[in-house]
């Protein structure tokens, strides 16, 4: 009558598998969806994840299984590449999969691999994608596991999700806090009610489930696996008094074995959840044949049992507990030896540092160089694993050493390009800035900047000066670094130091004949041109620097001299030229594999496309980069484009929660280290407070910093300098009673348009502030006229708006050509602050174009959005599509998901069969 | 006494999709009756009958 509890029904969890049966039916209708599915230790959640499988054989889903492995000295990814490259027909292609390993973007390209993969999969059949023990993947495998759900929305695959309730790591924190965020179900699993577990007894000891027994298993706190365990105890003792402590049943299962296959098990314990058997006889100096029979008895002991060809800890909580019978010293001890034997095993560095991270003591000279060696091996493809390494190492060295200099300037790399910003300053701070004594820390430092420049300004202008006060900066890096140094200046804000810095930088890198820093000096100096109002010395400077930059080999360009040189196109007011050049870098950038300057273009196309009023593609591309943050890292350059204009064109169509919550997170602009980060910040506070009509108080307050930085070299206002953003000030100036400092922006713009007559866009912009100040209708008039030479619409639309305030009776005409350029560019608000200036002088109504048949939600698409649906609905992948299109992925997939909110569905395959009627 | 259980075929009609069986098959499954659901893509009657009939399960091991 009894039976092993292993193989029993699931009781108590009907709540439960409700939700999963639902699920698994909606996924073979081509919906899926994410459940979360905690629970503490020992709940049931992996018996769960084995039910949902079951349920889902009718449907004849793809399932996927991804597991966390506790010992976490798996290579970055492995987690889940196991799953895609298994059975017959892998998601992954194997040598692929490899190639990539190798790459520097490592985790950007290998994310797109899994995406388009998991894509093309689920195309054909419904995925089921099972992850247990989500608290023990590695970086790589929860980078990808929170990502991709939300990138993979509207695909029919069902990420179900097993992980412990507790929060003691970062990583495993922060996707359950993503996935949470986006929309997934969580399922709580508890202790059982009295009757499951009642149940769960006379399951496995049929009628002969005694009182004395039920009563046992009440006191067992109705955790199913000590249930279980205690079931097994009776079992297998045949008496009912067994204490319901699981360490203590587990510690009996272990007294009935050998003291052999004890002591055999036990280091078994320390090392591992999943045994290695060459390698526990290595440990146990035992050839692996005299295993056979203590691991013989662990298995008929049910202590460890068989997964797939490895044999495993049967739970967790089972190692654990013959863990814990071994002495902490003593477990130090095998693990610290293991290390050793792991290297002669060929083992990777990461896994010698996995047991070496608990197992070295001070002063070990041969541990600290190990795990710099697995630091540094993990650098690409997990830095955040990789600086948790550097840091042990860090602490196992003494300090005040030349060692310990040199591991601090590798951490801080290390966490710079983990994303850890705050840690990498703070540790940045205890080395003593002076006194860099060699080649090495300098170059180190060097590589520090590069890794800081795209997050922090000030950071890299910091790290920059260390390493160019060192006497032992060879030539080429000097070149370098001073070039960095005189980019980073400008992107802060200080253009007198950034001159001077330059001037070095051009000199050091002529004389050591490097272009590339050439090229980046050069880019500078035309901002620095740019901001001191010598507009055409900008762009010459800018082509000189495009030039020269075509001759360097793309891995060694530190920063854009192309991206630049956009710019200065947008900004004169030709954001059409800029986004012909966004979209042949892009080109370029996919070609060669170069993630970062993917992201630097995706990052730039957010501003040239609001610029070109492009509002819903702005905002789908700002998206879309902001998505990228998880494998590329936000910062400074991120927010002063693309979180700004994703608030900005919040403002433009009404999103003013959505423009709530991106100032919200701008917050951290207005108190960088870098003025110009700082400017930005609060300008993009004014705009929200002002459509949020706070209080002139408030404004002022806000505008108090970009006032006083008018008539200085550089950016008051946004950065990149937006021209049209002066008659923006002029507006909010007067209307919170500072005249003064209208004036002041004013006489500065009819200075900068003066002074760049061949920069017509500068006079619209003068013309259009002045008129605005002084209620002067012809010049607003003549602001108009230039700007209908641009293709600039919200400028122009604005310009118009102005001139009817100052017309009056007239009005009626530019008030109807405003509002159809707002409803052309998608700016909901302004059309409607237009349409409410038509009612006062008397147009009543007057329809929008967007107003069409009902049921035709076709027609509220953009084009963009009509173009990325028509591709997939036949077929096409996201990668497919951003390769026709000329977009990076992330931002194929805003506009699919702005496309199926505005199309009312969820999945790819509602999307095929709407397509289908529609055609 | 011991005839082979039945498979039983759920193919779904017009204006619905699977997750009309989210409860028929958990119960089956229960009663250690096979099930099959194929996808079925409500296209043309041609083609849905077409793939309901060849409809296997791929990685099915049943036991």
């Amino acid at each position: 009558m009894n039976k092993d509890p292993q193989l029993c029904p699931l009781r108590g969890r009907d709540r439960e598998l409700a939700v999963l049966s639902e699920r698994l039916a909606a996924l073979a209708g081509g919906r899926g969806s994410t459940v979360v599915v905690t629970g503490a230790p020992g709940t049931g959640k992996s018996r769960l994840l084995l039910e949902a499988e079951r349920l889902s054989r009718p449907y004849g889903l793809r399932v996927l299984r991804v597991s966390g492995e506790p010992d976490a000295a798996v290579m970055p990814g492995e987690g889940l590449l196991r799953a895609l490259l298994a059975g017959p027909e892998p998601v992954l292609d194997a040598a692929r999969a490899r190639a990539l390993a190798t790459r520097p973007d490592h985790r950007y390209w290998l994310l797109q691999e899994v995406q388009e993969g998991l894509e093309r999969v689920a195309a054909r059949r419904p995925v089921l994608l099972l992850v247990d023990d989500l608290q023990w993947c590695d970086d790589l495998t929860m980078l990808a596991l929170r990502a991709l759900p939300g990138r993979l929305a509207g695909v029919a695959i069902t990420w179900l999700f097993a992980g412990r309730p507790g929060d003691d790591n970062a990583g495993y924190t922060e996707t359950r806090a993503r996935l949470e965020a986006s929309g997934a179900t969580t399922v709580r699993l508890d202790r059982l009610d009295d009757d499951a577990a009642a149940q769960m007894a006379r399951d496995v000891l049929g009628d002969e489930a005694s009182l004395a027994v039920l009563a046992l298993v009440g006191g067992a706190g109705n955790n199913p696996l000590l249930i279980s365990e205690l079931l097994s105890g009776i079992r297998g003792e045949g008496r009912t008094d067994l204490p319901a402590r699981f360490g203590t049943l587990v510690g009996r299962r272990l007294g009935r074995l050998t003291p052999d296959g004890r002591a055999v098990l036990e280091v078994a314990a320390v090392l591992s959840r999943r045994i290695d058997v060459p390698f526990l006889g290595a440990v146990l100096r035992r050839p692996p044949a005299t295993l056979v029979t203590p691991l013989r008895e662990a298995q008929v002991e049910d202590l460890v049992h068989t997964d797939e060809q490895d044999l495993v800890f049967r739970h967790d909580l089972i190692r654990e507990a013959v863990r814990a019978t071994v002495p902490a010293a003593v477990s130090r001890a095998i693990r610290r030896e293991a290390a050793d034997l792991a290297a002669e095993f060929g083992h990777s560095p990461a896994e010698v540092a996995a047991l070496l991270t608990d197992s070295a003591e001070p002063g070990d000279e041969e541990a600290v160089a190990t795990l710099r060696r697995a630091a540094a091996e993990l650098a690409l493809g997990a830095p955040s694993r990789a600086a948790d390494l550097s840091r042990r190492a860090l602490a196992l060295t003494a300090e005040y050493s030349p060692a310990h200099r040199a591991i601090t300037v590798e951490t801080i790399r290390l966490l710079w390009l983990a994303g850890r910003a705050a840690e990498a300053t703070a540790l940045g701070h205890t080395l003593l800035v002076d006194g860099i004594d060699s080649a090495t820390e300098a170059s180190a430092r060097l590589g520090l900047a590069a890794a800081s420049s795209q997050y922090s300004f000030a950071e890299a202008v910091l790290q920059c000066e260390i390493a160019v006060g060192s006497a032992a900066l060879p030539l080429a890096g000097r070149a370098q670094a001073l070039a960095l140094m005189g980019v980073n200046l400008t992107m802060m804000g200080d253009f007198d130091r950034a001159d001077e810095v330059l001037g070095r930088a051009l000199a050091a890198a002529a004389a050591a004949g490097d272009d590339g820093a050439r090229a980046v000096g050069l880019a500078s100096s035309s901002v620095s041109a740019l901001y001191h109002h010598r507009w055409q010395q900008a762009v010459e400077l800018a082509d000189e620097a495009v030039a020269l930059s075509r001759t360097v080999r793309s891995d060694q360009i530190l920063w854009g001299a192309v991206q630049w040189r956009s710019w200065l196109d947008s900004l004169g007011g030709r954001p059409d030229r800029a986004l012909q050049s966004a979209a042949e870098g892009m080109r370029t950038a996919q070609h060669d594999g170069q993630a970062w300057l993917v992201r630097q273009w995706s990052l730039d196309r957010c501003r040239l496309l609001y610029d070109a009023g492009r509002l819903a593609d702005a905002q789908a591309e700002a998206e879309g980069v902001l998505a990228m943050a998880d494998e590329l890292g936000a910062g400074n350059y991120a927010d002063c484009t693309a979180l700004t204009i994703a608030a900005r064109v919040a403002l433009h169509t009404g999103d003013l929660a959505a423009a709530h919550r991106y100032d919200a997170e701008a917050e951290r602009m207005r108190t960088d280290r870098a003025p110009l980060v700082r400017r930005a910040g609060a300008w993009l506070g004014v705009l929200v407070a002002v459509a949020h009509s706070r209080s002139p108080a408030r404004i002022r307050e806000l505008l108090v910093q970009g006032a006083a930085a008018i008539g200085s070299v550089g950016p008051a206002l946004g950065t990149p300098v937006d021209p049209a953003d002066d008659v923006t000030f002029v507006r909010i100036a007067v209307a919170i009673g500072e005249p003064d400092w209208a004036e002041r922006a004013v006489t500065v713009a009819e200075k900068r348009a003066a002074a760049n007559p061949g920069f017509p866009f500068l006079a619209a912009t003068a013309d259009h502030a002045r008129g605005l100040l002084a209620g002067d209708s012809d010049r607003i008039s003549d602001a108009i006229e230039i700007y209908r030479q641009f293709p600039r619409s919200l400028p122009l639309a604005a310009a118009l708006e102005d001139l009817a305030a100052t017309t009056g009776e007239q009005s009626r005409p530019a008030l109807e050509e405003a509002l159809s350029l707002y409803e052309s560019t998608g700016a909901i608000r302004d059309a409607a602050r237009v349409r409410s200036a038509l009612r006062k002088v008397g147009v009543r109504w007057r329809g929008t174009r967007s107003s069409s048949r009902p049921g035709d939600r076709w027609s509220l698409l953009t084009a963009t959005e009509a173009a990325v649906v028509e591709k997939v609905a036949a077929g096409a992948t996201n990668r497919q599509v951003a390769t026709a299109m000329f977009l990076s992925p992330h931002t194929v997939s805003t506009h699919l998901r702005h496309a199926f909110s505005k199309l009312d569905i969820n999945s790819r395959v509602e999307l095929a069969r709407l397509f289908a009627q529609r055609t | 006494m011991n005839h082979p259980k039945p498979t039983v075929v759920l193919v779904l009609g017009a204006f619905t999709d699977a997750s009309s069986f989210a409860r028929i098959v958990p119960e089956l499954l229960d009663a250690g009756i096979p099930v099959l659901a194929p996808p079925v893509s409500l296209r043309s009657l041609v083609r849905d009958a077409a793939a309901a009939a060849t409809a296997t399960i791929p990685g099915d091991r049943s036991a």
